[in-house]
């Protein structure tokens, strides 16, 4: 009888540990139907932009955030606003310095749900090598088996996060000083991602 | 000297004025030409400030003055009858050279004086900077085009060799030029130096081909 109950008792506590070490479900990125996209003030107007090039590693699960994880890389070099030589000119030291620091990241270091399908996913953004805390909220849109592929789950997430380009090294503040372009940049993360079954 | 008789030679004195009327012609043509920058302004110079904005303008200057004496090149080297007459065959081979030495500093020039207000680290690389990218093997060109016309003796390269791309590579110049002068600059993006730019293309490629066929026409006449 002792024998059975630990080893019932071990059984247990193998399943239960295996249960809370077992990492969320792994999602990849549908790159076509997501989208990094950002807008800022140029005098009176707003001037979107998108980058074309990031990666993304998703591990979301709501009944695990503590094992979910976002992971953003963004290639600096891919900025697109429809406009080469303002994409050039904001590849320059004036605002990215590009050749200097290629990338910019963001790492979610923990992930809070917020209710109504919110959830906060606070982690360090990397821009021009240098670290920032920030929270971005993302909704969680839902999640449906794909209508076009069967045996695969989709997920969708939005979230906008407003931060301020100067204190994160994009620009000296000199177009700003001349009222040129704004220091809040408004981003706007949309994303798709799926799983298989 | 009846020069009545003689359609083809001209006299000293209608020499000398051809001469000041072509080069004051081209002069003229080359103030309104540099005119175009800033009365076809580009937004690109409005974030610039300070020794950045010198250097761009200076470098967009030199850039539309390299264009301008890359057209005189192929007409210098087309040559033809009349411009052998006005200024003799051994200045325009002596002008042909000292501007292609003087293209190579100016391309040199426009493309340090355009990128280190970007950032030499900022390099524009990739697909949608293309027309940069047409301006880079332009200068790749103007490079092999210069450097082995200037040393082909010192490295050994035969006439015929260096003839045989000499010419094609010169075509391949104005090619370019023209593509990257249409295509990176706002300035030309605009209707009227548009235009300007085609027309002067149109043009220098007549102007080329029927002074070949002229050449072509007379040796086969003189080989009769």
């Amino acid at each position: 009888m002792k024998i059975i109950t630990t080893t019932i008792l071990a059984l247990l506590l193998v399943v239960s540990s295996s249960i809370a070490f077992a990492a969320a479900r792994s999602w990849d990125m549908d790159k076509a139907h997501s989208g990094i996209y950002f807008s800022i003030d140029h005098i009176f107007s707003k001037v979107m932009g998108h980058f074309n090039e990031f990666t993304l590693d998703v591990n979301f699960d709501p009944d695990q955030l503590d094992q979910s994880s976002f992971a953003f890389t963004i290639e600096v070099g891919s900025i697109d606003t429809n406009i080469t030589k303002r994409d050039k000119h904001l590849l320059s030291a004036d605002f990215f310095d590009s050749g200097k620091f290629p990338e910019m990241s963001f790492v979610s270091s923990m992930i809070t749900d917020a209710g109504n399908g919110l959830y906060n996913v606070t982690g360090t953004l990397t821009v021009k090598d240098k670290p920032y805390e920030l929270t971005l909220p993302l909704k969680l849109e839902g999640v449906t088996e794909h209508p076009a592929k069967k045996g695969t789950d989709v997920a969708g997430f939005n979230g906008t996060v407003v931060i301020d380009r100067l204190a994160h090294g994009v620009g000296g503040g000199k177009f700003y000083d001349m009222g040129v372009v704004g220091k809040e940049v408004e981003i706007f993360v949309s994303l798709e991602v799926l799983s298989k079954k | 000297m009846n020069t009545s008789s003689a359609p083809t030679t001209l006299t000293d004195f209608k020499l000398a004025i051809y001469r000041v009327v072509l080069s004051a012609g081209f002069l003229l043509f080359l103030s309104g030409v540099l005119a175009i920058p800033s009365y076809y302004e580009t937004t690109t110079l409005w974030y610039k400030t300070g020794v950045d904005k010198i250097m761009l303008i200076g470098g967009h200057y030199l850039g539309l003055l390299g264009f301008i004496l890359l057209y005189l090149q192929i007409i210098i080297s087309a040559r033809g009858h009349f411009l052998d007459q006005v200024f003799g065959p051994a200045q325009l081979l002596r002008l042909h050279r000292l501007n292609g030495l003087l293209l190579f500093l100016i391309a040199a020039a426009h493309i340090l004086l355009v990128l280190i207000p970007e950032g030499l680290a900022n390099l524009p690389l990739g697909r949608k900077f293309w027309p940069e990218l047409v301006g880079a093997a332009l200068f790749v060109c103007i490079v092999l085009l210069a450097g082995s016309s200037h040393f082909r003796e010192k490295i050994n390269l035969p006439y015929n060799v260096w003839k045989s791309f000499h010419r094609p590579a010169g075509y391949l110049a104005l090619l370019l030029v023209t593509v990257h002068v249409l295509f990176v600059s706002e300035s030309f993006e605009q209707t009227i130096p548009r235009i300007f730019v085609l027309g002067l293309f149109t043009l220098t490629v007549a102007w080329t081909v029927s002074v070949k066929a002229n050449a072509g026409r007379k040796m086969r006449n003189s080989s009769k």
